[in-house]
């Protein structure tokens, strides 16, 4: 029983401390010992956080998600209980059918998106590749293409007839078909993959950063070539991150509404969320649609306890706070191909669809081609002087964006700390509430707060308030990931060493891991901040006369075929996504997911 | 495309040779892509329909996306509203409008005013602007039908009363809608 009294004062093991305590509380024998004994275990004000992250967590996660599932096991008349939404839900195999290709779509995403980023991510970190600005400069032009404005970008440059790559190929070899047929599965996956793999570069890159080449250069002292030592140590050093990365790609993917809406519904083929939007559509089915939510909620469950289950096995600290040299390698010619297979990927993502989207944004009538008596700059001005609510939709984008990236931040990283450094009993099960919205497609997680907050005595239907809250729970599971990330790579002996010289918690937090943290956090603040100004999915069924954001903007004009302002929109709004990114980046002194030239 | 190659009845459109090239909206994301096809299934049946899908139509979703489709060039020819149609083509789109033979369906878009409206005057006065004869020309104007007597369609299209018309009523439309599109999905897939 010595170490009762000696650890609560040094605080140097949190999870002995805790069972510590909890064993105190409970046994009886504890209420003899000496008064001094129960004196050094104070009332901790750590447990009126907990109830605060808790009362948030309940509002924005388990309330709208109860309404859910609750709402799946209702008869919608009565209110009696009923399993007949799920046997409707899987009545039909085309549902089934729906629930398949998603499946199919995040696996092939995911797989594409690895080979996408990584070898990228490896290149820009631990090689000497040249024009690493540039590479990340165009990875950062793609992650804030929002998807559904690069997916009309490629239906311009694949759609099977008209797309410039098919003309182009049509025109050079004399043959009667296109190559390319955006309209198909494989076009879906693809250009899915395109504006998603940047998310993995991100996760990736930032833990290559951190691996110190101390390893690597044990690895080639033993002999190891340089790619034996990128594949049996380097990169199984970042594995938690990659394979982090790749689940959140997999379930970002499955739950993507706007480039399926434009892609899968002319293909003539559903996923989950345009199936979804069947049963939203009159007349609404919001029981069945539920119920057809529910096992992806499942699998997501799944999926996260894996990625959990590998990163524990795998206890990885980077970063030590002992310094450790970092160089990159050498990889002579390869350097050259790196970059041209880096250059490949952005073309795709970023430069061609650009070209033909700004063909659009600068012509009268987009289908008239590249000539000069076709070239107007009035769909920018219509834009921001003529149009009703093109300039408010752009101003409510960025508040509700900013709003929702704050309060994801602080819930996450509060979580995130709570979680790691085990401070608190059940913090696993506030981390797990955070990353659960991600099973939660934008348009379900629409319907549920839609059940939950629409009727009184909330009545928050189509208030900027119920924007921003479902904003930032889309995207808790981004900012806790990205907070949680930033907290393990600081190993806990820094703030051990501020407690044992006598300091107390929040002095560890505010002088150790407040600068560590600092800029990463700004990082994590703009990896919610970015998607949620093009947030699509979950502004759709929420938004009103006076909250309607950008995204939903794009998505009306494209169905009004207004495609010239639509691409001068999508313009402003990498602009202005462009400008904040570079305020950051002043403010930091690096960009957001790059670190600057070592 | 050369002007004597263009369809000239709805059935023009189950030509092989347009295959792949069709467009058309979604009946459950258009109300007025719905009408059209319970128009077309009253005058030629759902074999219409399965005959269509058999030439690979591209099916976006409102009514307007076919004129998207067609001023890209990746369909040829599709369905959509005639006033959608002028619109593009007084942008300088390269397309032309064809008045079925075999009949015109109607996209009424009918207004009404709320028990509980906050200003019915000013509702109202609206609406009899609505049906006033400057409206009505006004409207001619990107290819929209007048409906008041004595005012003459936008120029170079033929008048209303010239033309056959598949007529429907509302309760025809209420009740067969949802119905068309499950049919619509069995057919076409989505």
């Amino acid at each position: 029983m010595g170490r009762v009294s000696a650890y609560p004062w040094i605080g140097g093991n949190d999870n002995a401390t805790i069972t510590i305590r909890a064993k105190c509380r409970e046994d009886p024998l504890s209420a003899g010992l000496p008064k001094i004994r129960r004196r050094s275990l104070p009332f901790d004000p750590l447990i009126i956080l907990w109830i605060v992250l808790a009362a948030a967590l309940v509002i924005l996660v388990v309330n709208p998600l109860f309404r859910l599932v609750q709402t799946s096991l209702q008869d919608t008349d009565t209110g009696a209980f009923t399993w007949m939404n799920y046997v409707t839900a899987y009545s039909r195999p085309r549902y089934i059918t729906a629930m398949l290709n998603s499946l199919r779509l995040g696996a092939g995403v995911t797989v594409l998106c690895l080979l996408f980023a990584v070898p990228i991510a490896w290149a820009v970190s631990r090689t000497d590749m040249p024009g690493k600005g540039i590479i990340r400069f165009l990875v950062l032009g793609a992650f804030v293409t929002p998807p559904y404005l690069g997916a009309i970008g490629w239906i311009l440059l694949a759609g099977p007839n008209s797309g410039w790559l098919n003309r182009i190929w049509m025109g050079l070899t004399g043959a009667q078909e296109g190559l390319f047929n955006i309209y198909s599965f494989g076009g879906l996956t693809f250009n899915i993959a395109i504006y998603s793999f940047p998310y993995l570069f991100i996760f990736t890159t930032a833990a290559l950063d951190l691996v110190s080449s101390e390893m690597e250069d044990a690895a080639n002292i033993l002999g190891a070539g340089i790619l034996r030592t990128t594949l049996r140590v380097t990169l199984p050093m970042a594995l938690p991150a990659i394979l982090g990365g790749a689940i959140v790609t997999f379930l970002e993917a499955i739950a993507l509404f706007g480039s399926p809406a434009l892609i899968a519904i002319p293909a003539r083929f559903n996923v989950v969320t345009t199936q979804l939007l069947q049963f939203f559509s009159q007349p609404i089915r919001a029981e069945v649609a539920a119920a057809y939510a529910v096992p992806l909620l499942l699998i997501t469950v799944v999926m996260f306890g894996l990625q959990r289950q590998l990163v524990r096995r795998r206890g990885f600290v980077a970063l030590t706070g002992k310094g450790g040299e970092r160089r990159v390698m050498e990889i002579g010619p390869w350097r050259w191909v790196m970059l041209g297979y880096a250059l490949f990927i952005l073309c795709l993502a970023v430069l061609l669809p650009y070209i033909v989207l700004g063909q659009a944004a600068l012509s009268k009538a987009w289908g008239r081609g590249f000539s000069l008596d076709n070239l107007t700059l009035h769909n920018f001005t219509y834009l921001l002087f003529e149009h009703d609510t093109a300039a408010r939709s752009v101003m409510n984008s960025f508040t509700y964006a900013a709003a929702a990236a704050c309060i994801a931040i602080t819930l996450g990283l509060s979580i995130a700390y709570i979680a790691s450094r085990r401070l608190l009993p059940f913090s696993g099960v506030l981390s797990f509430l955070c990353m659960a919205p991600f099973v939660v497609p934008g348009i379900v997680l629409a319907i549920a707060f839609y059940a939950a907050y629409a009727p009184p005595p909330f009545a928050l239907y189509g208030t900027a308030t119920i924007l921003i809250l479902a904003f930032a729970t889309r995207f808790l599971p981004v900012g806790y990931s990205a907070a949680d990330a930033a907290i393990r790579a600081i190993n806990p002996e820094m703030e051990e060493a501020v407690r044992i010289l006598g300091g107390g918690r929040l002095t560890a937090i505010r002088q150790v891991m407040a600068p560590l943290m600092k800029r990463s956090l700004i990082g994590a603040w703009l990896l919610v901040f970015i998607p949620a100004t093009r947030e699509l999915s979950s502004a759709m069924f929420l938004y009103g006369p006076k909250t309607r954001t950008m995204s939903v903007m794009l998505m009306d004009m494209s169905e009004e075929g207004n495609f010239e302002s639509l691409a001068a929109l999508g313009f402003l709004l990498l602009i202005s996504t462009l400008v904040i990114v570079g305020i950051a980046t002043a403010l930091l002194g690096r960009d957001f997911m790059l670190r600057r030239e070592r | 495309m050369k002007p004597e190659d263009a369809p000239r009845a709805w059935t023009d459109m189950l030509d092989p040779k347009w295959k792949g090239r069709v467009a058309t909206g979604h009946p459950a994301f258009s109300g007025c892509t719905g009408t059209w096809a319970l128009g077309v299934k009253k005058v030629h049946g759902w074999t219409f329909f399965e005959n269509l899908a058999k030439n690979n139509p591209r099916i976006g979703r409102s009514a307007v996306d076919p004129m998207t489709l067609i001023i890209a060039g990746e369909c040829l020819v599709g369905v959509s509203s005639a006033n959608n149609a002028y619109a593009s083509i007084d942008k300088g789109n390269p397309i032309g409008v064809v008045h079925p033979s075999d009949g015109l369906v109607l996209c009424v878009t009918p207004s009404a005013i709320p028990a509980h409206a906050p200003h019915p005057n000013a509702a109202r006065l609206f609406m009899e602007w609505m049906l006033s004869p400057d409206y009505a020309r006004m409207i001619t104007g990107d290819g929209s039908e007048p409906i008041l007597e004595g005012i003459a369609p936008r120029p170079g299209m033929p008048a209303l009363a010239d033309q056959k018309v598949i007529p429907l009523t509302v309760d025809e439309i209420r009740t067969g809608v949802p119905e068309l599109i499950e049919q619509w999905r069995e057919t076409f897939g989505n």
